[in-house]
């Protein structure tokens, strides 16, 4: 028994020491941003006196918050998207029973195997085609349709159990009615993780905005922080960090919120 | 007239596993029709395919003397509980149960929650109303999967062993409750169940399936009394009817080295399987009876009766008595049986072999 605590300790002692390396740069950050300038210039780690001036600043003098809004609207209009359509994808794939369902899924799926870096060029000339640059559709459209998406919920469709489907078949339900009344209510759990996954990625989406946006109309957060950064505030680390700071609020948010809806077990009590 | 009818309907999955062959039977509009049979014997292939949820393979299926092969699941007017049950996870009992006709717009609302109250009072989960299937213990989701299929009411009604997981108590109040709602509503029942007492008691009819093909249909009393072949006699019937195959001597059939009978018709072959059911085995006889003595290798007191084994050439028999009764282990004793309680086998083709007076009789038995 004691010798089991003392593993365990040493096992927590290094997990903490892995974790403190990891997340040394955004504690780094963080500190960075609560520093008065002339402290950060005389290279201290941590702050001698706290201050909110850098994020006074960051929301008064830069373009945060309108990057902020524009990253918002164009992460949530791509997770909405992706859930509506990789769900409508999924049902197809699994419930409908037609010849050559499973030749289509895998075409489907093979387009997995095509690198966004293949793609980028030919969705830039569509988009550039369409006059869609410095628009929100220029950022959304290429990413709603996700074959990730509709394999992780094909995946979660096909373990419903199938009597589920035949109850509702015997009663005359109709494949929409179905969809919505059943089988989303019962994959919610795949649907929160598809959900927070494709928030995050777009989230942090960066060479893409970069290419389809050339001024701030649409730009995203991700693109602001580096025009920040290469622009009129260079020396002030202080309020970049600030940015950085509030720009990572959103994704824990999404984490922690998503987190909370994973729980196991929701097929529980359908059968047997 | 006839509700639902299989002509010559044969079961293939994926193209090569048959596991239904030339099944014929056809089901009275209101009767309660009990299909038994061994486990993977293909009951509930054919209630699926009755309710259109498998295809039919070959064969037809009329449902009101309509062409049903390709009718949709809905457009055949049924309700069904499921084997394992098939209860929306994320529903409340209430929800579920309603889910079979909260679609349908020519009910009222009052109406719907009077159909409500009354299946859940039927089996006996008001207090649930709104648990959650996995917040019900198995039983409870079992009888939710009953009250959901007995709310829409549906004219035929397929019930894929309804009541397997209760407990002995509550299963004869259902049994009771489910046989009274069929007969209040005229509902044409196809029932599949694997209790023997269920069998006996619930159904007008009873088919008896195996491996795939129809055994016998009949009247339960009949099936009892009539059993086409080996395997509805020791199906039917609890302990199972004891067989042992008898040589012929000098016309007569040698059940035992000192017990032989006449046989009531006139053999074609040298020997035959003999049955008798355990409870014609008698601690007294009368004249004309047989005489088997035999040692007792077991004895179950079950209260009322009394269950005693032993041992007939290679067959293990069993000998079912009223009454307690004491007799130990290794004790020899006799035990009494008459002629006419015996059945005859065919060893080859296993069916019951009657004379042509008793087939008469009878009046043609549906086999
Ligand atoms: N989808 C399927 N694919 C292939 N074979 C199947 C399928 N469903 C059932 N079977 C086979 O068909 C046979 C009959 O199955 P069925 O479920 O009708 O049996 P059952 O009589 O209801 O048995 P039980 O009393 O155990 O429920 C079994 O041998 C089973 O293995
Ligand atoms: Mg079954």
């Amino acid at each position: 028994m004691k010798k089991r605590m003392g593993t365990k300790l040493i096992l927590y002692i290094l997990l903490i020491l892995a974790a403190l390396l990891v997340g040394s740069p955004l504690l780094l950050g963080l500190s960075l941003s609560l520093m008065p300038q002339n402290e950060i210039l005389a290279g201290q780690y941590l702050p001698k006196t706290f201050s909110l001036q850098n994020y006074l600043q960051a929301f008064q003098s830069t373009q945060l918050v309108h990057y902020l809004i524009n990253s918002l609207i164009v992460s949530l209009a791509v997770m909405i998207g992706q859930l509506l359509l990789s769900s409508l994808a999924a049902y197809a794939f699994v419930f409908p029973k037609f010849r050559g369902q499973q030749l289509c899924f895998y075409l489907f799926i093979s387009t997995m195997m095509i690198p966004f870096e293949a793609q980028i060029i030919p969705n830039f000339q569509t988009i550039r085609d369409l006059n869609w640059l410095n628009t929100y559709p220029a950022l959304v459209i290429p990413f709603v349709a996700s074959v990730f998406g509709t394999f992780l919920l094909r995946q979660n469709f096909k373990q419903l159990p199938n009597e589920l489907k035949e109850a509702s078949d015997i009663i005359g339900l109709s494949h929409w009615t179905y969809y919505l009344k059943i089988v989303l209510p019962m994959s919610k759990v795949s649907l929160v993780t598809l959900g927070t996954y494709s928030f995050l990625t777009t989230w942090n989406m960066y060479l893409w905005p970069l290419l389809a946006s050339t001024n701030d109309a649409v730009r995203t957060v991700q693109i602001g922080l580096k025009q920040m950064q290469s622009q009129e505030t260079l020396n002030q680390w202080g309020v970049i960090m600030a940015c950085a700071i509030t720009i990572a609020i959103p994704t824990l948010l999404v984490l922690f919120l998503g987190q909370k809806h994973l729980q196991k077990g929701l097929t529980e009590g359908a059968i047997k | 007239m006839t509700q639902i009818e299989m002509k010559a309907v044969s079961k293939t999955y994926n193209k090569k596993n048959t596991v239904l062959k030339g099944i014929d039977f056809s089901v009275e509009k209101g009767e309660f029709f009990i299909l038994v049979g061994p486990s993977g014997c293909g009951k509930s292939t054919i209630l699926r395919m009755i309710a259109g949820l498998e295809e039919i393979s070959e064969g037809q299926l009329f449902i009101a003397n309509r062409l049903a092969n390709d009718l949709l699941p809905k457009e055949r007017q049924i309700s069904m509980v499921f084997q394992n049950y098939a209860l929306y996870p994320h529903m409340t009992v209430k929800e579920n149960v309603l889910f079979g006709i909260g679609h349908l717009k020519n009910l009222s609302k009052a109406e719907k929650e009077k159909r409500l109250a009354k299946a859940l009072e039927l089996v006996q989960l008001q207090e649930y109303l709104h648990r959650k299937p996995r917040e019900l213990s198995g039983g409870q989701r079992q009888r939710v999967a009953l009250a959901r299929a007995i709310v829409s009411e549906a004219p035929i009604c397929l019930m894929d062993e309804p009541l397997s997981n209760l407990d002995a108590k509550l299963r004869a109040q259902m049994r009771t409750e489910i046989r009274q709602l069929q007969q209040r509503l005229g509902l044409t029942l196809i029932y599949v169940t694997h209790d023997q007492v269920e069998a006996m008691t619930m159904g007008d009819r009873i088919m008896i399936l195996n491996e795939g093909s129809v055994q016998q249909i009949g009247r339960p009393i009949d099936i009892y009394n009539h059993p086409a072949n080996t395997f509805v006699a020791s199906f039917i019937g609890s302990p199972q009817m004891n067989m042992i195959e008898a040589p012929i001597m000098d016309n007569d059939l040698k059940i035992s080295t000192n017990a032989s009978v006449q046989l009531p018709f006139s053999p074609e072959k040298s020997k035959y399987l003999v049955g008798v059911r355990p409870e014609k085995l008698k601690p007294q006889g009368e004249t004309g009876d047989l005489i088997l003595k035999v040692f007792i290798n077991t004895v179950e007191q079950l209260g009322n009766e009394t269950i005693l084994g032993f041992q007939m050439r290679d067959q293990q028999w069993k000998a079912k008595w009223n009454g307690q009764w004491t007799v130990q282990p290794d004790e020899r004793i006799s035990v009494y049986l008459s002629p006419k309680d015996l059945y005859y086998f065919d060893v080859d083709s296993r069916e019951q072999v009657v004379s042509s007076q008793e087939q008469w009789q009878r009046g043609g038995v549906t086999v």
